[in-house]
């Protein structure tokens, strides 16, 4: 009897985490101890995590670039956050979070040692990210093309450890 | 020799859904180690494609991930054979727990490796992980709350917490379309009719349905129809699925939904993980079999 109550407690705490959590974040005062705790339970559970997909809006997507320069001289470009593979699902949400603008140098980085890993006879590589703007329905029905347009742009070298 | 059935002789008893939610998430794990298999070492490594000092600044501290796994070996075993190795074990888990053998471990071993993989990488993470950790995490704990027997239906099980367990996960599903939906109430495109135009037209979405469906969706009013819909569906999901005469409605719209995002917009594996959550939460007050199951029903009290 004891553990069936500890167990109907514990559905019953569970089910409160999952509604709390999953709007804490629009709340405008919340103790940081709550938020803390909320997300620590929930890298455990799942219970509390926040469910905004595709919201507020849609928006557009990040795409991200890499221009590499070979032993040869010749240029191989490699392009992220475009296929429908797992792993571009996966790159696709790194880049995602390159709308906060303080993220773009370490994301920037992280693409720049994929790239120079991925081809190891890279001299150097130059990261273009920009989000790609694809025209509203008038726009397709007249037939313009999607726009790319860059906002980070930088030029990493391989140093050897 | 008894070949295991994925459904018990027993499943039409008052704890189907939990049948349901097992295999649901047996396979779902399966699925997804397969898709990953040939990336596993860019996603999870050390060196991955985002390196072990970016995610660990990421972390709390109190959360394991898979490359603290990876540190209690020596480097010179290779990330590559213990990523491997890992993800064998999390796939025969999931097999064990799709033929229901041995299942409160094979769910234990389910959790906790997917709670390692979801962690180890936070940059890289997206609606799949999130709630195949919130269902792992379930099959685990109703799997520990309900013996075998109980599954089987050759005893009884606690009324009430069958009603609060499966009240739960019903709570819980109806949480996610609510503040799913109410959060896109402050953005601009669903309300000018256009978001669902703005998804189908990334990159990343682009599908072998795409060329198909863009003829159709360049029709007047059908862009909009689509994506007020999608606000109705998740905005009025919480209560009219409550109401008995609505329920299928309801729910094969949500249905719907979730093949559209999955076979036009190319997010299968989340797709599949959302179906699996509504036929767990619902499906047994759905589906005919389960009009005389459910949780609706009297349950045998043994407390």
């Amino acid at each position: 009897m004891k553990n069936r109550n500890l167990l109907i407690g514990f559905l019953l705490f569970h089910g409160l985490v999952v509604l709390v959590g999953a709007n804490l974040y629009h709340f405008s005062k919340v103790p940081s101890w709550l938020d803390q705790a909320i997300t620590f339970y929930s890298s455990w559970t799942g219970g509390g995590h926040s469910y905004t997909f595709f919201s507020p809006d849609v928006g557009h997507q990040n795409v991200a670039k890499a221009f590499l320069l070979m032993e040869d001289d010749q240029i191989v470009e490699d392009a992220y956050g475009s296929g429908g593979s797992s792993f571009e699902m996966r790159l696709s949400s790194l880049l995602h979070s390159l709308y906060n603008a303080q993220t773009h140098e370490l994301s920037a980085r992280i693409l720049a040692a994929h790239a120079l890993n991925k081809h190891p006879g890279a001299r150097l590589v130059v990261i273009s990210i920009g989000k790609y703007v694809p025209p509203d329905i008038a726009g397709h029905r007249a037939g313009r093309a999607a726009d790319y347009q860059e906002f980070y742009r930088g030029t990493f070298f391989a140093q050897a450890e | 020799m008894n070949i295991p059935s994925l459904f018990p002789a027993g499943s039409a008893a008052p704890l189907r859904w939990l049948g349901f939610l097992r295999v649901g998430v047996a396979l779902t794990i399966m699925f997804k180690i397969i898709s990953e298999w040939s990336y596993a070492g860019l996603l999870y490594g050390r060196a991955g494609v985002v390196q072990e000092l970016i995610s660990e600044a990421l972390l709390n501290p109190l959360t394991p991930a898979l490359h603290h796994l990876l540190h209690l070996f020596p480097a010179s075993a290779g990330d590559h054979w213990l990523i491997y190795g890992f993800l064998s074990l999390n796939f025969a888990a999931a097999v064990l727990l799709l033929l229901d053998i041995g299942t409160v471990g094979a769910a234990l071993l389910c959790w906790l490796c997917h709670l390692l993989v979801f962690n180890n990488s936070p940059l890289t993470t997206y609606g799949v992980d999130s709630f195949l950790l919130t269902l792992t995490f379930y099959t685990f704990l109703f799997h520990v709350i309900f013996s075998s027997r109980q599954r089987r239906g050759e005893a009884g099980a606690d009324g009430q917490l069958v009603r609060l367990s499966l009240g739960l996960l019903r709570f819980h599903l109806c949480v996610v379309y609510f503040i799913a939906g109410i959060s896109k109430l402050r953005g601009a495109t669903w309300l000018s009719g256009e978001a669902v135009w703005h998804a189908v037209t990334q990159p990343q979405f682009y599908t072998f349905a795409t060329p198909l469906i863009m003829p159709v969706l360049t029709l007047p009013m059908v862009v909009p129809l689509l994506t007020w819909g999608t606000l109705a569906a998740e905005i009025s999901y919480p209560v009219l699925i409550w109401i008995r005469p609505l329920r299928r409605l309801v729910f094969g719209s949500i249905i719907l939904m979730h093949l559209f995002i999955g076979v036009v917009l190319g997010l299968k594996l989340f797709a599949w993980t959302m179906i699996v959550f509504n036929v767990a939460a619902f499906g047994t007050a759905i589906l005919p079999a389960g009009r005389s199951s459910g949780a609706e029903q009297p349950v045998v009290a043994t407390a």
